[in-house]
Formats: structure tokens, sequence, C-alpha cells
């Protein structure tokens, strides 16, 4: 490119008007959010009010669907039994899977948590460019069906699975780890994993190691410096990954049911047995609606933990 | 082994770190450094970016290993303790102050790890003595990110100073903030250092910073000692061209010496009077003299032509172009009355014992 050259170019520019495509933020028109409320309100807010509306129906005769008239039957039946001559008892026995469903999902959120908490921080200390191969590695799992990889837990843990073989190699009597409780916990461990160690990476790739020199400088040990510093860095993406983890956790059916057996019953699998075997849409509702409220009370207590840490300074606000 | 019998609250003997690259090369970061810092000494490290500043007071924190030499703090022997087991204390370039916890909770942070109890009466009494020396008295209650720069400053500093190291470690504290704040912070911190009568080691690439506040200076060059002494005897008797260069300004010109003094490669004469060592007649050497050792008048043994002007408020500078594209720097008083004009002729003297041979 010569000189002159350059020169008429710029020449050719000054003569244009000038036209500046730049527009400040928030400045948009508010239709480009138009699809996504609309998907919202059609597929999020409508169905949710359909099964409120569903939970004070009553069972039509053929089990698809409701009936009227409206009833709070369904929801009596979450605590009450009524036996032939009409009496009413209390009946735990929906409580207790509630109370199963929550603290199966809150040990999956702790297990998940005390592995993901070192393997994230192991990988935000690795060199950029393996820091992200091993991101990546991360999602790998995504890239399969989560039915398939439960099936894989089945097929690992039954009787005659590899796990049992390898003991039974040592001289060892096979444990009866599938169905079970236990394999359930594997299973949805295995899956949420992935949930809590990306956010919590994030928080962890934006530690700044140097406060961790600053507290050994003044004294204080390893133990300390993961205690006092490094993990209390770590708690927006701690606390994203719970809300994740936790969540979908409470209502997880498949790890329950290909994992679980049938005596083992969760919110999930309950839920999903009143639409299919039962028939009963209209209990089956007020379950779902019960799953709701409990997932908006862990949402809330999560929410108040974000708005403590925002007060601190930290850009955690989830709701 | 012994210690070495001195006074020093802090030796550091050959201490040498190297550096080994991902591609298998080794780079020397520190080549052999020997110090030895007084009790209650303003103790300055000097030298450009990279000359291996941090990478010494790293070594004498504990947060880096160096590769050979001893480091003693009293009579124990520290360079192989972890660096929680060190009397010594570090304030960081970029402060590192913890964002989860508020100012006070800052400067409690390392008493804690002594295993005092932070609502100790001890510790509060301690932490508050720290805010009103740094004179943050009303600040406890914040977090880090509700202050500005010199007020963080100010809490790495209490922090820092609230375990009584034997010895503060500063690590270019003054860097971050703006020109003014730097200048006040000067003055601030070596009242500081003197309440709290605790040994600094300040290291800094700044030479102004270097020479206001520090006892003795050792100035670094690609880690190794380039000279150590008080502010005045570097300034004074720059052992060699890097020092004479960093501390202050220098002209620097090729003279060869003659019977009366010497004749630079352009031509110009140096008067014997104004050598502080003689030159030996036909030797070709460097000289240098300061700025501030020229003045204008009438006529000189320095001619040239003005080529540039700096006024800077307190005095005026003047580039002179001299025979042979020979260029030096005078510093004339304000009330200099010549002509300033570009192209003008201007006559140099330079004061009596001036000049110095300059070793490369
Ligand atoms: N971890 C490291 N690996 C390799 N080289 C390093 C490392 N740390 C420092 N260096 C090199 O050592 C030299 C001195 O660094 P440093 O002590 O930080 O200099 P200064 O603080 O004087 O600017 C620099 O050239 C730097 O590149
Ligand atoms: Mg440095």
């Amino acid at each position: 490119m010569n000189r002159s050259h350059v020169g008429s170019t710029i020449e050719e520019h000054a003569a244009r008007p000038r036209h500046i495509s730049w527009r400040r933020p928030g400045t948009a028109s508010p239709w480009l959010a138009a699809p996504a409320i609309i998907i919202g309100v059609l597929f999020v807010g409508v169905p949710i009010v359909i099964v409120i509306v569903y939970s004070f129906m009553s069972r039509a005769p053929g089990g698809t669907g409701v009936a009227w008239p409206v009833t709070f039957e369904n929801w009596q039946r979450l605590l009450f039994e009524e036996d032939f001559d009409g009496n009413r008892f209390f009946n735990p026995q929906y409580l207790i899977v509630l109370w199963r469903s929550v603290w199966t999902a809150a040990l999956t959120t702790a297990l998940t948590l005390v592995l993901a908490v070192p393997a994230a921080v192991w990988i935000a200390t690795r060199p950029p460019r393996l820091r992200s191969l091993l991101v990546l590695a991360a999602t790998i799992p995504f890239w399969t069906n989560t039915l398939i990889r439960t099936y894989a837990w089945m097929i690992l843990l039954n009787d005659q699975g590899i796990v049992n073989a390898a003991i039974q190699a040592f001289g060892l009597d096979p444990l009866a780890l599938y169905p079970s409780l236990f394999a359930t916990v594997i299973g949805l461990v295995y899956v949420f994993v992935p949930f809590m160690l990306l956010p919590i990476y994030t928080s962890a790739a934006k530690f700044d190691f140097r406060l961790a020199e600053a507290a050994y400088d003044l004294g204080a040990t390893r133990l300390r410096v993961v205690t006092r510093v490094l993990l209390p860095s770590l708690r927006p993406g701690i606390l994203a990954g719970c809300v994740l983890v936790f969540v979908p956790a409470l209502g997880a059916f498949i790890q329950p049911m290909l994992l679980g057996g049938a005596k083992v019953d969760f919110i999930g699998t309950i839920i999903q047995r009143q639409f299919k075997e039962s028939q009963n849409w209209p209990f089956g509702a007020a379950i779902s609606v019960a799953l709701l409220a409990l997932t908006l009370i862990a949402l809330l207590i999560f929410a108040v933990g974000s708005r403590r840490l925002a007060a601190q300074g930290e850009k955690a606000r989830l709701l | 082994m012994n210690p070495v019998t001195s006074d020093a609250v802090l030796s550091v003997r050959t201490l040498t770190k190297e550096f080994t690259n991902p591609e298998g090369t080794v780079f020397t970061a520190l080549g052999g450094v020997d110090l030895e810092i007084m009790p209650g000494e303003f103790f300055i490290l000097l030298g450009p970016s990279g000359c291996g500043k941090t990478t010494l007071l790293r070594s004498i924190a504990g947060l880096e290993q160096p590769t050979g030499g001893e480091i003693w703090l009293g009579e124990e022997r520290i360079d192989e303790l972890p660096p929680f087991k060190r009397k010594v204390n570090t304030v960081f370039q970029a402060y590192a102050l913890f964002p989860h916890l508020t100012v006070r909770e800052n400067i409690s942070f390392g008493l804690e790890m002594e295993g005092k109890s932070p609502r100790s009466a001890e510790v509060q009494t301690r932490v508050s003595e720290m805010l009103e020396l740094v004179g943050l008295g009303e600040f406890g209650k914040r977090k880090p990110h509700q202050l500005s720069g010199g007020q963080q400053q100010r809490v790495a500093l209490a922090r820092a100073l609230a375990k009584r190291p034997s010895v503060l470690l500063l690590d270019e504290p003054l860097s971050a903030l703006d020109l003014k704040l730097r200048r006040e912070m000067r003055a601030e911190l070596k009242r500081i250092q003197v309440d709290a009568g605790i040994t600094f080691v300040f290291v800094t690439h700044d030479q102004e910073e270097a020479m206001s506040m520090g006892d003795r200076i050792a100035v670094l060059n690609k880690g190794t000692i380039a000279q150590l002494g008080s502010p005045r005897e570097l300034y004074g008797s720059p052992v060699n061209r890097f020092v004479a260069e960093f501390i202050g300004e220098m002209n620097f010109l090729t003279a060869t010496g003659n019977a009366d003094g010497a004749m630079t490669a352009g031509g110009t004469h140096l008067p014997a009077a104004a050598m502080i060592e003689p030159i030996p007649e036909g030797e070709s050497v460097t000289v240098g003299v300061r700025p501030e050792h020229l003045r204008a008048v009438d006529r000189g043994p320095i001619n040239g032509r003005i080529v540039a002007v700096q006024f800077l408020g307190t005095d005026v500078r003047l580039c002179l172009r001299l025979g042979g594209d020979e260029e030096v720097w005078a510093r004339v008083s304000l009330d200099y009355e010549g002509p300033t004009a570009l192209g003008s002729e201007v006559s140099l003297a330079p004061t009596e014992r001036s000049v110095r041979v300059v070793r490369p």
C-alpha cells in the first residue's frame, strides 16, 4: 500500500456521513425478549397452573386426565388415609418418601461437593491449555444420555457385575449392591458431579492464589489456608453448584427407579407411578406441587445464603 | 552452622536462585546476593524491573525456595523453614487483602493464626492500635472493596505489622498509587516505621522513592548487588555506569586525558579542576557529569546550541548539542536569563570536582 493511496481512503471516509453502530446497553427494543417470554409463559407458567388446578380435581374414570368435582382429597391423601368405614388415620407414608428424597438429595449434594472442590481447585491451578482440556473433559458425560449412563451402573453393580466379580475374585461373598439406596446415591452423584464441578471451577479460576501466599505469610498452615481463605472464596461457586445439584436431585426419578429397586420410593418415582401404573393424575399432580413447594423452599434458603454473600461484596445474587 | 557474628537482624549470604524454564533453559534470577540488614533500619532494594527484587523478597519470606545460600534472621537460620514459621511479614504489591473479611478481620488474621482468639481483648486492642497507626480508625468494619487504593495499602501494612515481625518486607507497596498519594505515603511510611520500631526492607524501582526514604540502599542489577550504601554515597560516588544512570541523572561523554584535563570525542575541553580524579594522559575513558553541576556562564569550556528546553517549575533543563553530535543536559536555576530559544548558543562550565570517570 503506498502513501497516496492511504491518504485518499482517509479522505473518502471523512466525506461519508458518520455512522455509529453503537447503542447504549439496555436501550434495545423490549420486543427482542418477547420470544423467550412467550415460551416461558406458554411452556412453564401455564403448565404449572394446570398442575396446580389438576391437584384439586378428581380422578378420571378411565384413569387418563382429570374429572369433576373439585376436591381436597388428593392433598389429604398426602398425610391421611381412610379405611373402609371412612375413618381417617394419619399416614406418614408419603412424608417418609418426601423426607427420603430430601436427605438423599442433600447427601448427593454433599458428596458431589466433596468430590468437586479438590478437583476444581486442581484444574484451576493447571496451565491454561490443560485447564480448558480438563474442563472439556468434565463435560464428556453430557455427550451420553443419562438413561444410558444409569443403565451402565446397573450392569456394573448387579450381582454378576464387574464390581462383584472383582470381590469374588478375592474369595469374598458378593455384596447386594444393586438394587439399593446405595446404588441410587452412586447413580445420582455420578450424574450430578459435573454440575457441581463447573460452577466451583469458575470460582476457583477467579481465585487469586496470591491470597493464599498472603495467608501463609501471616502464619497460616496449609489447612488454615484452605478453610479460612480458599473455601470462603469459592462460596459463590459452591452455592450455585448446590442449587444445580440439590434441586434436580430432589425430583430425580431415573436413578431411584433403575438403581433403587421397587421397594425404595422417591418423590420422583411416586409421581411417575401415579401418572402411569396407578392412573391417578390428580394425586400425581398434588405430589408434583408438593415437590415444587419443596424446591421453592430450597431455593429460598440458597437465596438467603447468596444475599448474605452479596452483602459481603460478592457478585452472587441468585434471586 | 553458626552465624557469622554480627548485629544484623537479617543476613542474606550468597543467595542464588535459578529458574528452570519449561524448555529446560536455566535463568539466574539471583546470582549470589549478600546483605546485612541492621535492626531498625529502613533498607531499600532498588533496581529496574526484572532484576530480581521480588525473587529476593519472596526468598526471605519463604514463598520461593532459593537454589543456594543462606538466610539468617538474627540467630536463626530460616531459609529452610516454611513461610508460616518465619518471623517476617510481607506487604504485597497487589495488597492481597482477604476480600471476604472486614478490615479488622484482615488485621487480626495473622494473630488468629498464632492461636489467639479474635475476640480476645489482646487481639482487639492490637487491631485498634494498628488501625490508629495507619490512620484508619473509623474503617474497621468495612470490606476491602469499600476502600480506596491508598486505604487498602494501609490495611495491608497494618495487617503485616500486627504480627510485630522482626523484619517487614514491602514489595513496591506504593506503585499502584497516584503520584500525589505516593509522595504523601513516603513520609507516612517513614513515620510508621519509626513509630513501630520495625526493620523495613522496601523494594522499589523508583529511585526518588528510594532516595527519600532509605537509610541504606542496595542497587540490584541482573540479580547481583551493584552498589550498597547511603543515598548520599550512591548519589555522590556511583561505582559504575549502571548506578550512575539509575540514581539521579548523568551526562556521559567519552574523553581522552591530556596535560590540562581531558578532551571529549567531540572536541570539548574539560578543565583539570573539574575532574574528581585525573585522567592519565592519552587514556580514553567514559566520564560523567550531573546536569546540576553544569552552570550557564558567559564564556565556559562547554559550548553548544540548545536542542531542547524543559521548564520544571523549580528549574529549567537545557539540552545542548556540542561538537561531534555529543549532547548534554544542564539544569539551570529559574533566574537563568540566558537564551532559551532552540538553536541559540549557550556556554556551560562544570563546577569544581564534578566530572568523574565512570566504569562500565
Ligand atoms: N517463577 C518464575 N519462573 C521463571 N522465571 C521467573 C519466575 N519468577 C521470576 N522469574 C524471572 O526472574 C527475574 C526476576 O524477577 P523478579 O524478581 O520478579 O523481578 P523484579 O521484582 O525485580 O521486577 C525476571 O526476569 C523474571 O522473568
Ligand atoms: Mg517485582
